[in-house]
């Protein structure tokens, strides 16, 4: 058993504090040709204005990019809350040798790549254990922390969101971060662990847990190093700040023969199962059903109480409605029945004919233009108060409804409309909305520009029906676990619909 | 193993039947219990066997079934690994202790040809057909000790049909594991058939890999387990066959 590192100890918040608000920055690894990993972090910390002091290590120059160097991070007068080392291995060593105590978290994006990987990151983990520092890495790409004012991508926002994610890939966190911040998406953080030889998961997990700034977490991990602490944390969490995973390496069976039916039929894959059964974790086979649990955790307020989840489905495109409800079906989840009231209620608005009043409702095109678009939110009225459904999923067909351009703002008020009954009171379905697009740039602009209202009023937005439905049945199992294990709804609300 | 670290619930009882029959057989380095350890032990955290004797390997049954209920079931025992049916070491529906010596001589030659020791022989009551299921124990590398419940007999692997838990679990963690099933339907009486009882296999669960199961307090020593088949029927549930392989063996 490795001794706690001294930086390892006290309480968790204050230990990241350098880390995700660093009052000053050391880039390692910066050239005074200008086109290095290094200026290229430069570049982005002077773009976004990062407020602390930025300094340079080189060998040779006095300024690079403007910013003044020094030969090693002992020679800076002050204390150095994190480095970014883009040097290649051999010389990380050097580097936090030379760090005169100075130095409190030093990133390092470096692998060690001639084979002797496991004595290289020996060696400089003691060095940051000598010197009380703590070590993110190696193997990298540097972390997101807008409140801190800085990031490793150059075209990330830096707007603050509530979303902490923590990601033993370099390359998978950037695309968290990219694609994540297009569905509207933004996050507390975003660390890249690589190899996580000091800084493991579950102490990132656990600084997520206490942060206020974090209302939802998630993790891509590879090797979770310490999976026991990771699973207490977990278990303590009890479904308070849902947490959405995504595990690599589950198809290895990893394991020498086994010597029972037991040890054939189990693995890696059964044990996250039951983690995410027992915890109440969110378990996402690809980073697109994880980004859009993250939006689900974000946006919606938990319904434990639904027994039997019942679902409205309503947009234009009948083939579309038929092949919804046949997912639905695979997904566990059953169409809501029209109440004869609900019935009258629609046979009482006035609309063209061509609609389908029944469950799904189909509704074409000729009939969503009516009242330039505002119809729907009439149909919705009834949908919420006469069927009440567990979730409504709103889908549109967006070149169908572009073809009709004389009616003025359609589509800004059919978004608008949809929005009138964002998840404002618990009682209200789930609303989804799917904005499908021929791929076309005018519907991929229609649908970035509807989105992006979307998401202001809460509501999580999908390329295609089939993906709101599985987002749906993977936030059921959050939903689930918070009903089985008795948390009251309330309390889990508060979490699941923070504040702003 | 990093998790070994936070195992032990404090001040639990490590002195119960279960805990002492596997603290014999750990202490004299068997890499597995045999089927009667087994049993004892399961007997002792309150999982029902079927009603058996042992014999010493070169003792003969005539005589010794007297408390038994015919027809029976000759098992070979060995405190190593062995899977039973694969070798012939296991036969059914013996009608009388003649039939049982006549089958003792074979399966004693067929283990000496499959080069395993033979510690001796269980002779058991035969347990009337009901739905098989399976219980299992084992470790995973990150996550630690954990428990299953599936769909037994020799198909389990083929069926797939089983749950994992972590331990240690909760009740609700127990009950969730059986009714994740596959075959939950078929244990609720599908087709006609009689509902069988499910808190048993729950309450076995428990007694394996809840807060003060065997395996979750002995998982240090415990490599992995199978009881498959463990027969539930509505009067009931037994285990039929128990295997625990030592960490001593790996």
């Amino acid at each position: 058993m490795s001794t706690e590192h001294p930086s390892a100890c006290g309480p968790i918040l204050d230990r990241f504090r350098a880390l995700f608000t660093p009052r000053s920055i050391a880039v390692v690894g910066a050239s005074t040709q200008g086109t290095s990993a290094g200026n290229r972090f430069i570049r982005s910390l002077k773009a976004s204005g990062y407020a602390g002091k930025i300094y340079a290590i080189h060998p040779k120059a006095e300024e690079i990019d403007g910013i003044r160097a020094f030969r090693k991070i002992a020679d800076i007068p002050n204390t150095v809350d994190y480095a970014y080392l883009t040097v290649p291995a051999e010389k990380v060593g050097t580097i936090l040798a030379d760090t005169g105590g100075k130095l409190r978290f030093a990133q390092v994006m470096a692998t060690n790549e001639d084979g002797s990987g496991a004595a290289w990151e020996a060696e400089i983990l003691a060095l940051a254990r000598e010197t009380d520092m703590r070590l993110v890495g190696p193997n990298c790409m540097g972390t997101h922390s807008p409140r801190g004012g800085y990031t490793f991508m150059e075209t990330a926002s830096l707007r603050e969101g509530r979303i902490g994610i923590g990601c033993q890939s370099g390359g998978l966190g950037m695309d968290i971060l990219l694609r994540g911040q297009n569905l509207g998406l933004s996050y507390s953080g975003l660390v890249t662990l690589g190899n996580a030889i000091d800084v493991q998961p579950a102490e990132l997990f656990e600084y997520y847990l206490e942060d206020p700034d974090t209302d939802v977490i998630g993790f891509y991990v590879e090797d979770v190093k310490d999976g026991r602490r990771f699973l207490d944390l977990a278990r303590r969490n009890r479904g308070r700040k849902p947490l959405v995973l995504m595990v690599g390496g589950l198809s290895k069976s990893g394991q020498k023969a086994a010597a029972s039916h037991t040890g054939g039929m189990g693995g890696s894959r059964q044990a996250w199962e039951a983690f995410a059964r027992q915890t109440g974790a969110i378990l996402t086979p690809s980073l697109d059903a994880f980004l859009d649990a993250l939006q689900l955790c974000l946006w919606l307020r938990p319904k434990p109480e639904a027994e039997q989840p019942t679902v409205t489905l309503l947009g234009n495109g009948g083939g579309t409605s038929v092949l919804a409800t046949d997912a639905l079906d695979a997904a566990g989840l059953a169409l809501a029945e029209l109440e004869q009231a609900a019935r009258d209620a629609y046979a009482a608005i006035e609309m063209p004919p061509g609609a389908s009043l029944e469950n799904p409702m189909d509704l074409p095109a000729s009939v969503l233009k009516e009242e330039e678009g505002r119809l729907i939110a009439k149909l919705l009225e009834v949908d919420r108060t006469l069927t009440s459904p567990y979730a409504t999923l709103v889908h549109l067909n967006l070149p169908v409804l572009m073809a009709y351009r004389h009616v003025k703002d359609l589509l800004p008020n059919l978004v608008q409309s949809i929005l009138g009954r964002a998840q404002q009171e618990d009682t209200a379905p789930h609303t989804l909305l799917v904005l499908r697009s021929d791929r076309s740039e005018e519907a991929d602009g229609w649908r970035r520009r509807m989105r992006a209202v979307a998401l202001e009023h809460r509501i999580p937005t999908f390329d295609e029906v089939p993906q709101a439905i599985t987002a749906l049945q993977s936030y059921r199992q959050y939903e689930r676990y918070l009903a089985t294990r008795r948390m009251s709804a309330e309390s889990a609300g508060q979490v699941g619909a923070p504040a702003h | 193993m990093q998790y070994d670290r936070s195992l032990k619930p404090s001040g639990a009882a490590l002195d119960g039947p279960a805990d002492l029959a596997l603290k014999r057989a750990w202490d004299a380095g068997q890499p597995a219990l045999d089927e009667h350890e087994a049993k004892a032990a399961l007997r002792g955290i309150g999982i029902a066997t079927p009603r058996g004797v042992k014999l010493a390997a070169g003792r003969a049954a005539t005589g010794s079934l007297a408390d038994l209920k015919p027809p029976f079931v000759l098992k070979a025992l060995s405190s190593e690994p062995i899977h039973k049916s694969d070798i012939g070491a296991i036969r059914l529906d013996l009608r009388d202790e003649q039939a049982v010596d006549e089958a003792r001589s074979d399966i004693a030659a067929r283990m000496k040809m499959a080069g395993l020791s033979l510690t001796g022989f269980l002779v058991e009551e035969m347990i009337a057909p009901g739905c098989e299921m399976i219980l299992g124990g084992m470790h995973d590398p990150k996550l630690g000790p954990m428990v299953m419940v599936g769909a037994g007999g020799i198909f389990a692997e083929v069926l797939g049909d089983a749950i994992f838990g972590l331990c240690p679990i909760s009740r609700v963690d127990a009950a969730e594991m059986v009714e994740s099933l596959k075959i939950l339907p078929i244990l609720r009486g599908a087709r006609g058939r009689t509902p069988v009882h499910i808190t048993p296999l729950v309450d076995a669960l428990l007694a394996l890999g809840g807060e003060n199961g065997l395996f979750w307090r002995h998982a240090d020593k415990i490599l992995e387990f199978d009881i498959n088949p463990v027969i539930v029927r509505a009067d009931g549930m037994a285990a039929v066959d128990a295997r625990f392989v030592l960490k001593a063996a790996s």
